[in-house]
C-alpha cells in the first residue's frame, strides 16, 4: 500500500492544513495574550508545526507495521502507546532546540517549560488524529482489494460455469456420426463424402466459438442445420426439421451454441425413442423486448425413458441465467404427443 | 450339388439394430461370409423377440442402444434366447463383462475382420467346440450396472409392454418368477424379488412381506385382524398380509 500523503498531491496538501493550522492558532494565541512578541511566537508555531507534520507523515510507517489484519490489538496497542510517546518526545525535543538555538531568548525558555503539559497533550493528540486516520485509509484500501479480488473470483467462477454449461460437442454423436460414416464409405460413397464434409463444418462451428460469444440467430440456425443433416442421415426420413423465422429475428443475438442441446434432446427423446417419424420445428418471432423462440417436437407419450430426464435443459436455463440474470427465460410444455420448449431473449440494450 | 448342401448347413443370422447404415454394414460384411446367410433383420427389440421365436436363428447380432427397449431388455424377455453377438457404439456398460460372458461383442465402429472372428468363435461354439457362455451372468453383471429402474419390459402372449414404474401397484413373489400388478392388469416376469427390491426405487417401493414388494401410494389402509397381525388394503381392493418385519419397514417409511 503507498504512503495516503506523499504519493499524492492533493492529499498532501490537505494533509498540511493540519498542522499549519495549529501552528497559526498556537501563534495568534501567544501573540494576542502578550505571551510572546509576535515574531518569536510566529517562529515558534511554524518550527512546531512544520515538525508536527513532517513527523506525522512518518506514523504511517508504524501504522504500515501495525497492520489490523495482520497484528494481535494488544500488540497494536503497546507499539502505539510507544510510538506516541517516541512521537510526541522527538516532536519538542527537535521543535523546541530548533527555536531555541535560533531565537536564544531566556524568556522564551521559560515559556516553554510553563507550556510542555500543553505541547505534551497536542502531540499526543495529533497522534491520535493522525493514526486515526491512517487507520481508516487502511480499512478503505483493505475494502477496496478485497472488493476488486470478490470481483474478479466471480468472473472466474461465471467463466468457469459458462465453460461447464456450455454443451460441448456430445461424444455419443461424434461415435454415431463415425458410425455412419464407417457404414456408407462401403455402401454409399457419395452419402459418406456428403456427411464428412457436414460434420467437419459442424465441428470447426462448435470448436472455434469462445465460451462467452454471442451469435445471430441466423449463424447458430446455420450450426444447426449441419447438426440435423448429420443425423438425418443416420435417421433417413424419420427425421424431418423446419425453420420458422421472423426477419427481424434474423440478427438477433443469442450465446452461441444455446440451441444446440434443445435439438439434441428432441432428438434423444423424440426420434431415439421412437420407430415413426418426428417432426422438428423451430419459431423466432418478436415480442416487446425480447424474441421468443419455441421448439417443438413430436414425440411417443407411451415411450418411457430408460434413464431420467437429462440434466440438458437444467444447463440451458444455468446458462441463461448467468448470461441475462433470470432464471425465467426458458419454459417447457408437454403435450399429449408432443414437447414444446418456450425460450425467450432479451433485446441486447437490457442484457 | 456341393454348394446347396453346404448352403443347408449355413448358420442363419438375424441382425437386430434400430439404424438402417448399422445393418447395411453388416448385411455388406456377412454377404461375404459363404458360412452364414442372414435370415432377417429387425429395427427394434419388439420386432426382435417375435423374429427370433419365428425365424429360429442360430446366431443374433444384437444392438444394445435401441429405441422403446434395449438389447437387453428384449433378451429378458426370451426363455432360451440364442447364441448373441453384441454391438454397441458406447463404451460404458461393462466391457469386461461382455469379456466374460458374451460369446462376442463388437464396438463400432468395427472392420469386417472383426466381424470374421466373433462368426468363427460362435461357430465353434454351435459346434459344441468351446464352453457356453453364460448369457444369465451376462443379464446378471448388467443388473449391476443399471442402477435404479424407471421401466421394466414384460411380455403377455405376442404382446411386449413397457411398464412405468410408477404404474406398478405392488409385486407378488411366486416359485421362481415375479407377478407385477399394474394399471394394464398384471404380468409374470423371470425375475427375483430381490432384483426389485434392490433396484426399485427404495422411497416408494416397500417390502411387506416375503412375497410382497408394495408402492407405497398404493395404500388405502392398514388393518389389524389379529394380535401382530396386520394386512394391507390397496386402493385397488387388494388384501395383503404383512409379516411382523414388513410391518417395521412400513412404519418406518410412513413415519407411523
Amino acid at each position: 500500500m503507498d504512503h495516503p500523503v506523499t504519493t499524492n498531491r492533493i492529499s498532501a496538501l490537505i494533509y498540511w492544513v493540519f498542522p499549519l493550522i495549529l501552528a497559526l492558532i498556537q501563534t495568534g494565541y501567544n501573540s494576542y495574550f502578550h505571551i510572546l512578541s509576535l515574531p518569536v511566537a510566529f517562529f515558534d508555531g511554524l518550527i512546531f508545526g512544520i515538525i508536527l507534520g513532517i513527523l506525522g507523515i512518518a506514523v504511517w510507517y508504524v501504522v504500515r507495521y501495525n497492520d489490523p489484519e495482520k497484528s494481535s490489538s494488544g500488540q497494536m496497542v503497546i507499539s502505539h502507546i510507544a510510538a506516541s510517546l517516541v512521537f510526541t518526545g522527538l516532536w519538542i525535543l527537535s521543535s523546541g532546540i530548533l527555536v531555541k538555538t535560533m531565537i536564544n531568548n531566556s524568556k522564551y525558555n521559560n515559556y516553554l517549560y510553563g507550556e510542555l503539559t500543553n505541547r505534551i497533550l497536542a502531540g499526543l493528540l495529533f497522534y491520535a488524529l493522525v493514526v486515526s486516520i491512517y487507520y481508516i485509509y487502511v480499512y478503505s484500501q483493505h475494502n477496496r482489494e478485497k472488493e476488486v479480488r470478490e470481483a474478479e473470483l466471480q468472473q472466474q467462477i461465471r467463466e468457469a460455469q459458462l465453460n461447464a454449461l456450455k454443451s460441448q460437442i456430445n461424444p455419443h454423436f461424434l461415435f454415431n456420426s463415425l458410425n455412419s460414416i464407417a457404414s456408407l464409405t462401403l455402401t454409399n460413397p457419395e452419402k459418406a463424402h456428403a456427411m464428412v464434409i457436414a460434420l467437419s463444418d459442424f465441428m470447426r462451428f462448435s470448436l472455434r466459438k469462445k465460451q462467452d460469444e454471442m451469435v445471430p440467430l441466423e449463424i447458430e440456425l446455420k450450426n444447426i442445420a449441419l447438426y440435423l443433416q448429420i443425423e438425418k442421415i443416420r435417421f433417413g426420413n424419420n427425421l424431418e426439421y423446419r425453420f420458422d423465422i421472423e426477419e427481424s429475428c434474423k440478427n438477433h443475438l443469442i450465446p452461441n451454441l444455446i440451441l444446440q442441446p434443445i435439438f439434441e434432446n428432441a432428438i434423444k427423446y423424440g426420434l431415439y425413442e421412437t420407430s415413426t417419424p418426428v417432426e422438428i420445428l423451430l419459431e423466432a418471432r418478436k415480442i416487446p423486448g425480447f424474441m421468443e423462440i419455441c421448439v417443438t417436437n413430436d414425440f411417443d407419450p407411451k415411450s418411457v425413458p430408460l434413464k431420467g430426464e437429462g440434466i440438458g435443459l437444467v444447463n440451458i436455463n444455468d446458462r441463461l441465467t448467468l448470461v441475462y440474470g433470470s432464471s425465467r427465460l426458458l419454459k417447457a410444455e408437454l403435450g399429449d404427443n408432443h414437447f414444446k420448449l418456450k425460450m425467450v431473449i432479451p433485446d441486447p440494450q437490457l442484457r | 450339388m456341393t454348394n446347396t448342401l453346404f448352403a443347408m448347413n449355413r448358420i442363419k443370422i438375424l441382425i437386430i439394430d434400430d439404424e438402417v447404415l448399422a445393418r447395411d454394414l453388416l448385411r455388406h460384411y456377412l454377404s461375404k461370409d459363404e458360412r452364414v446367410e442372414v435370415v432377417g433383420e429387425c429395427t427394434n427389440g419388439f420386432e426382435g423377440v417375435l423374429a427370433i421365436q419365428e425365424l429360429k436363428p442360430d446366431l443374433v447380432f444384437l444392438d444394445i442402444q435401441m429405441p422403446k427397449i434395449n438389447g437387453f431388455e428384449m433378451l429378458e424377455l426370451i426363455p432360451d434366447p440364442p447364441i448373441i453377438i453384441f454391438s454397441t457404439a458406447f463404451d460404458n456398460f461393462a466391457i469386461r463383462a461382455f469379456e466374460a460372458n458374451a460369446i462376442d461383442y463388437l464396438l463400432k465402429p468395427y472392420p469386417s475382420e472383426r466381424v470374421t472372428v466373433a462368426l468363427t468363435k460362435a461357430i465353434e461354439y454351435i459346434k459344441g467346440k468351446i464352453s457356453n457362455p453364460g448369457i444369465t451372468q451376462l443379464i446378471e453383471s448388467h443388473d449391476q450396472e443399471i442402477g435404479i429402474l424407471n421401466r421394466i419390459v414384460v411380455k403377455s402372449g405376442r404382446t411386449i409392454q413397457v411398464i412405468p414404474v410408477e404404474s406398478i401397484y405392488y409385486i407378488e413373489s411366486q416359485d421362481d418368477f415375479v407377478m407385477i400388478y399394474c394399471k394394464d392388469g398384471h404380468f409374470m416376469k423371470q425375475r427375483t424379488m430381490k432384483f426389485f427390491e434392490e433396484h426399485l426405487n427404495k422411497e416408494l417401493f416397500v417390502r411387506i412381506h416375503r412375497s410382497y414388494l408394495l408402492n407405497l401410494e398404493c395404500i388405502a389402509e392398514i388393518q389389524q385382524y389379529e394380535k401382530d397381525s396386520w394386512l394391507v388394503v390397496t386402493r385397488q381392493g387388494a388384501k395383503l398380509k404383512i409379516s411382523k418385519g414388513g410391518y417395521n419397514n412400513l412404519r418406518e417409511k410412513l413415519k407411523i
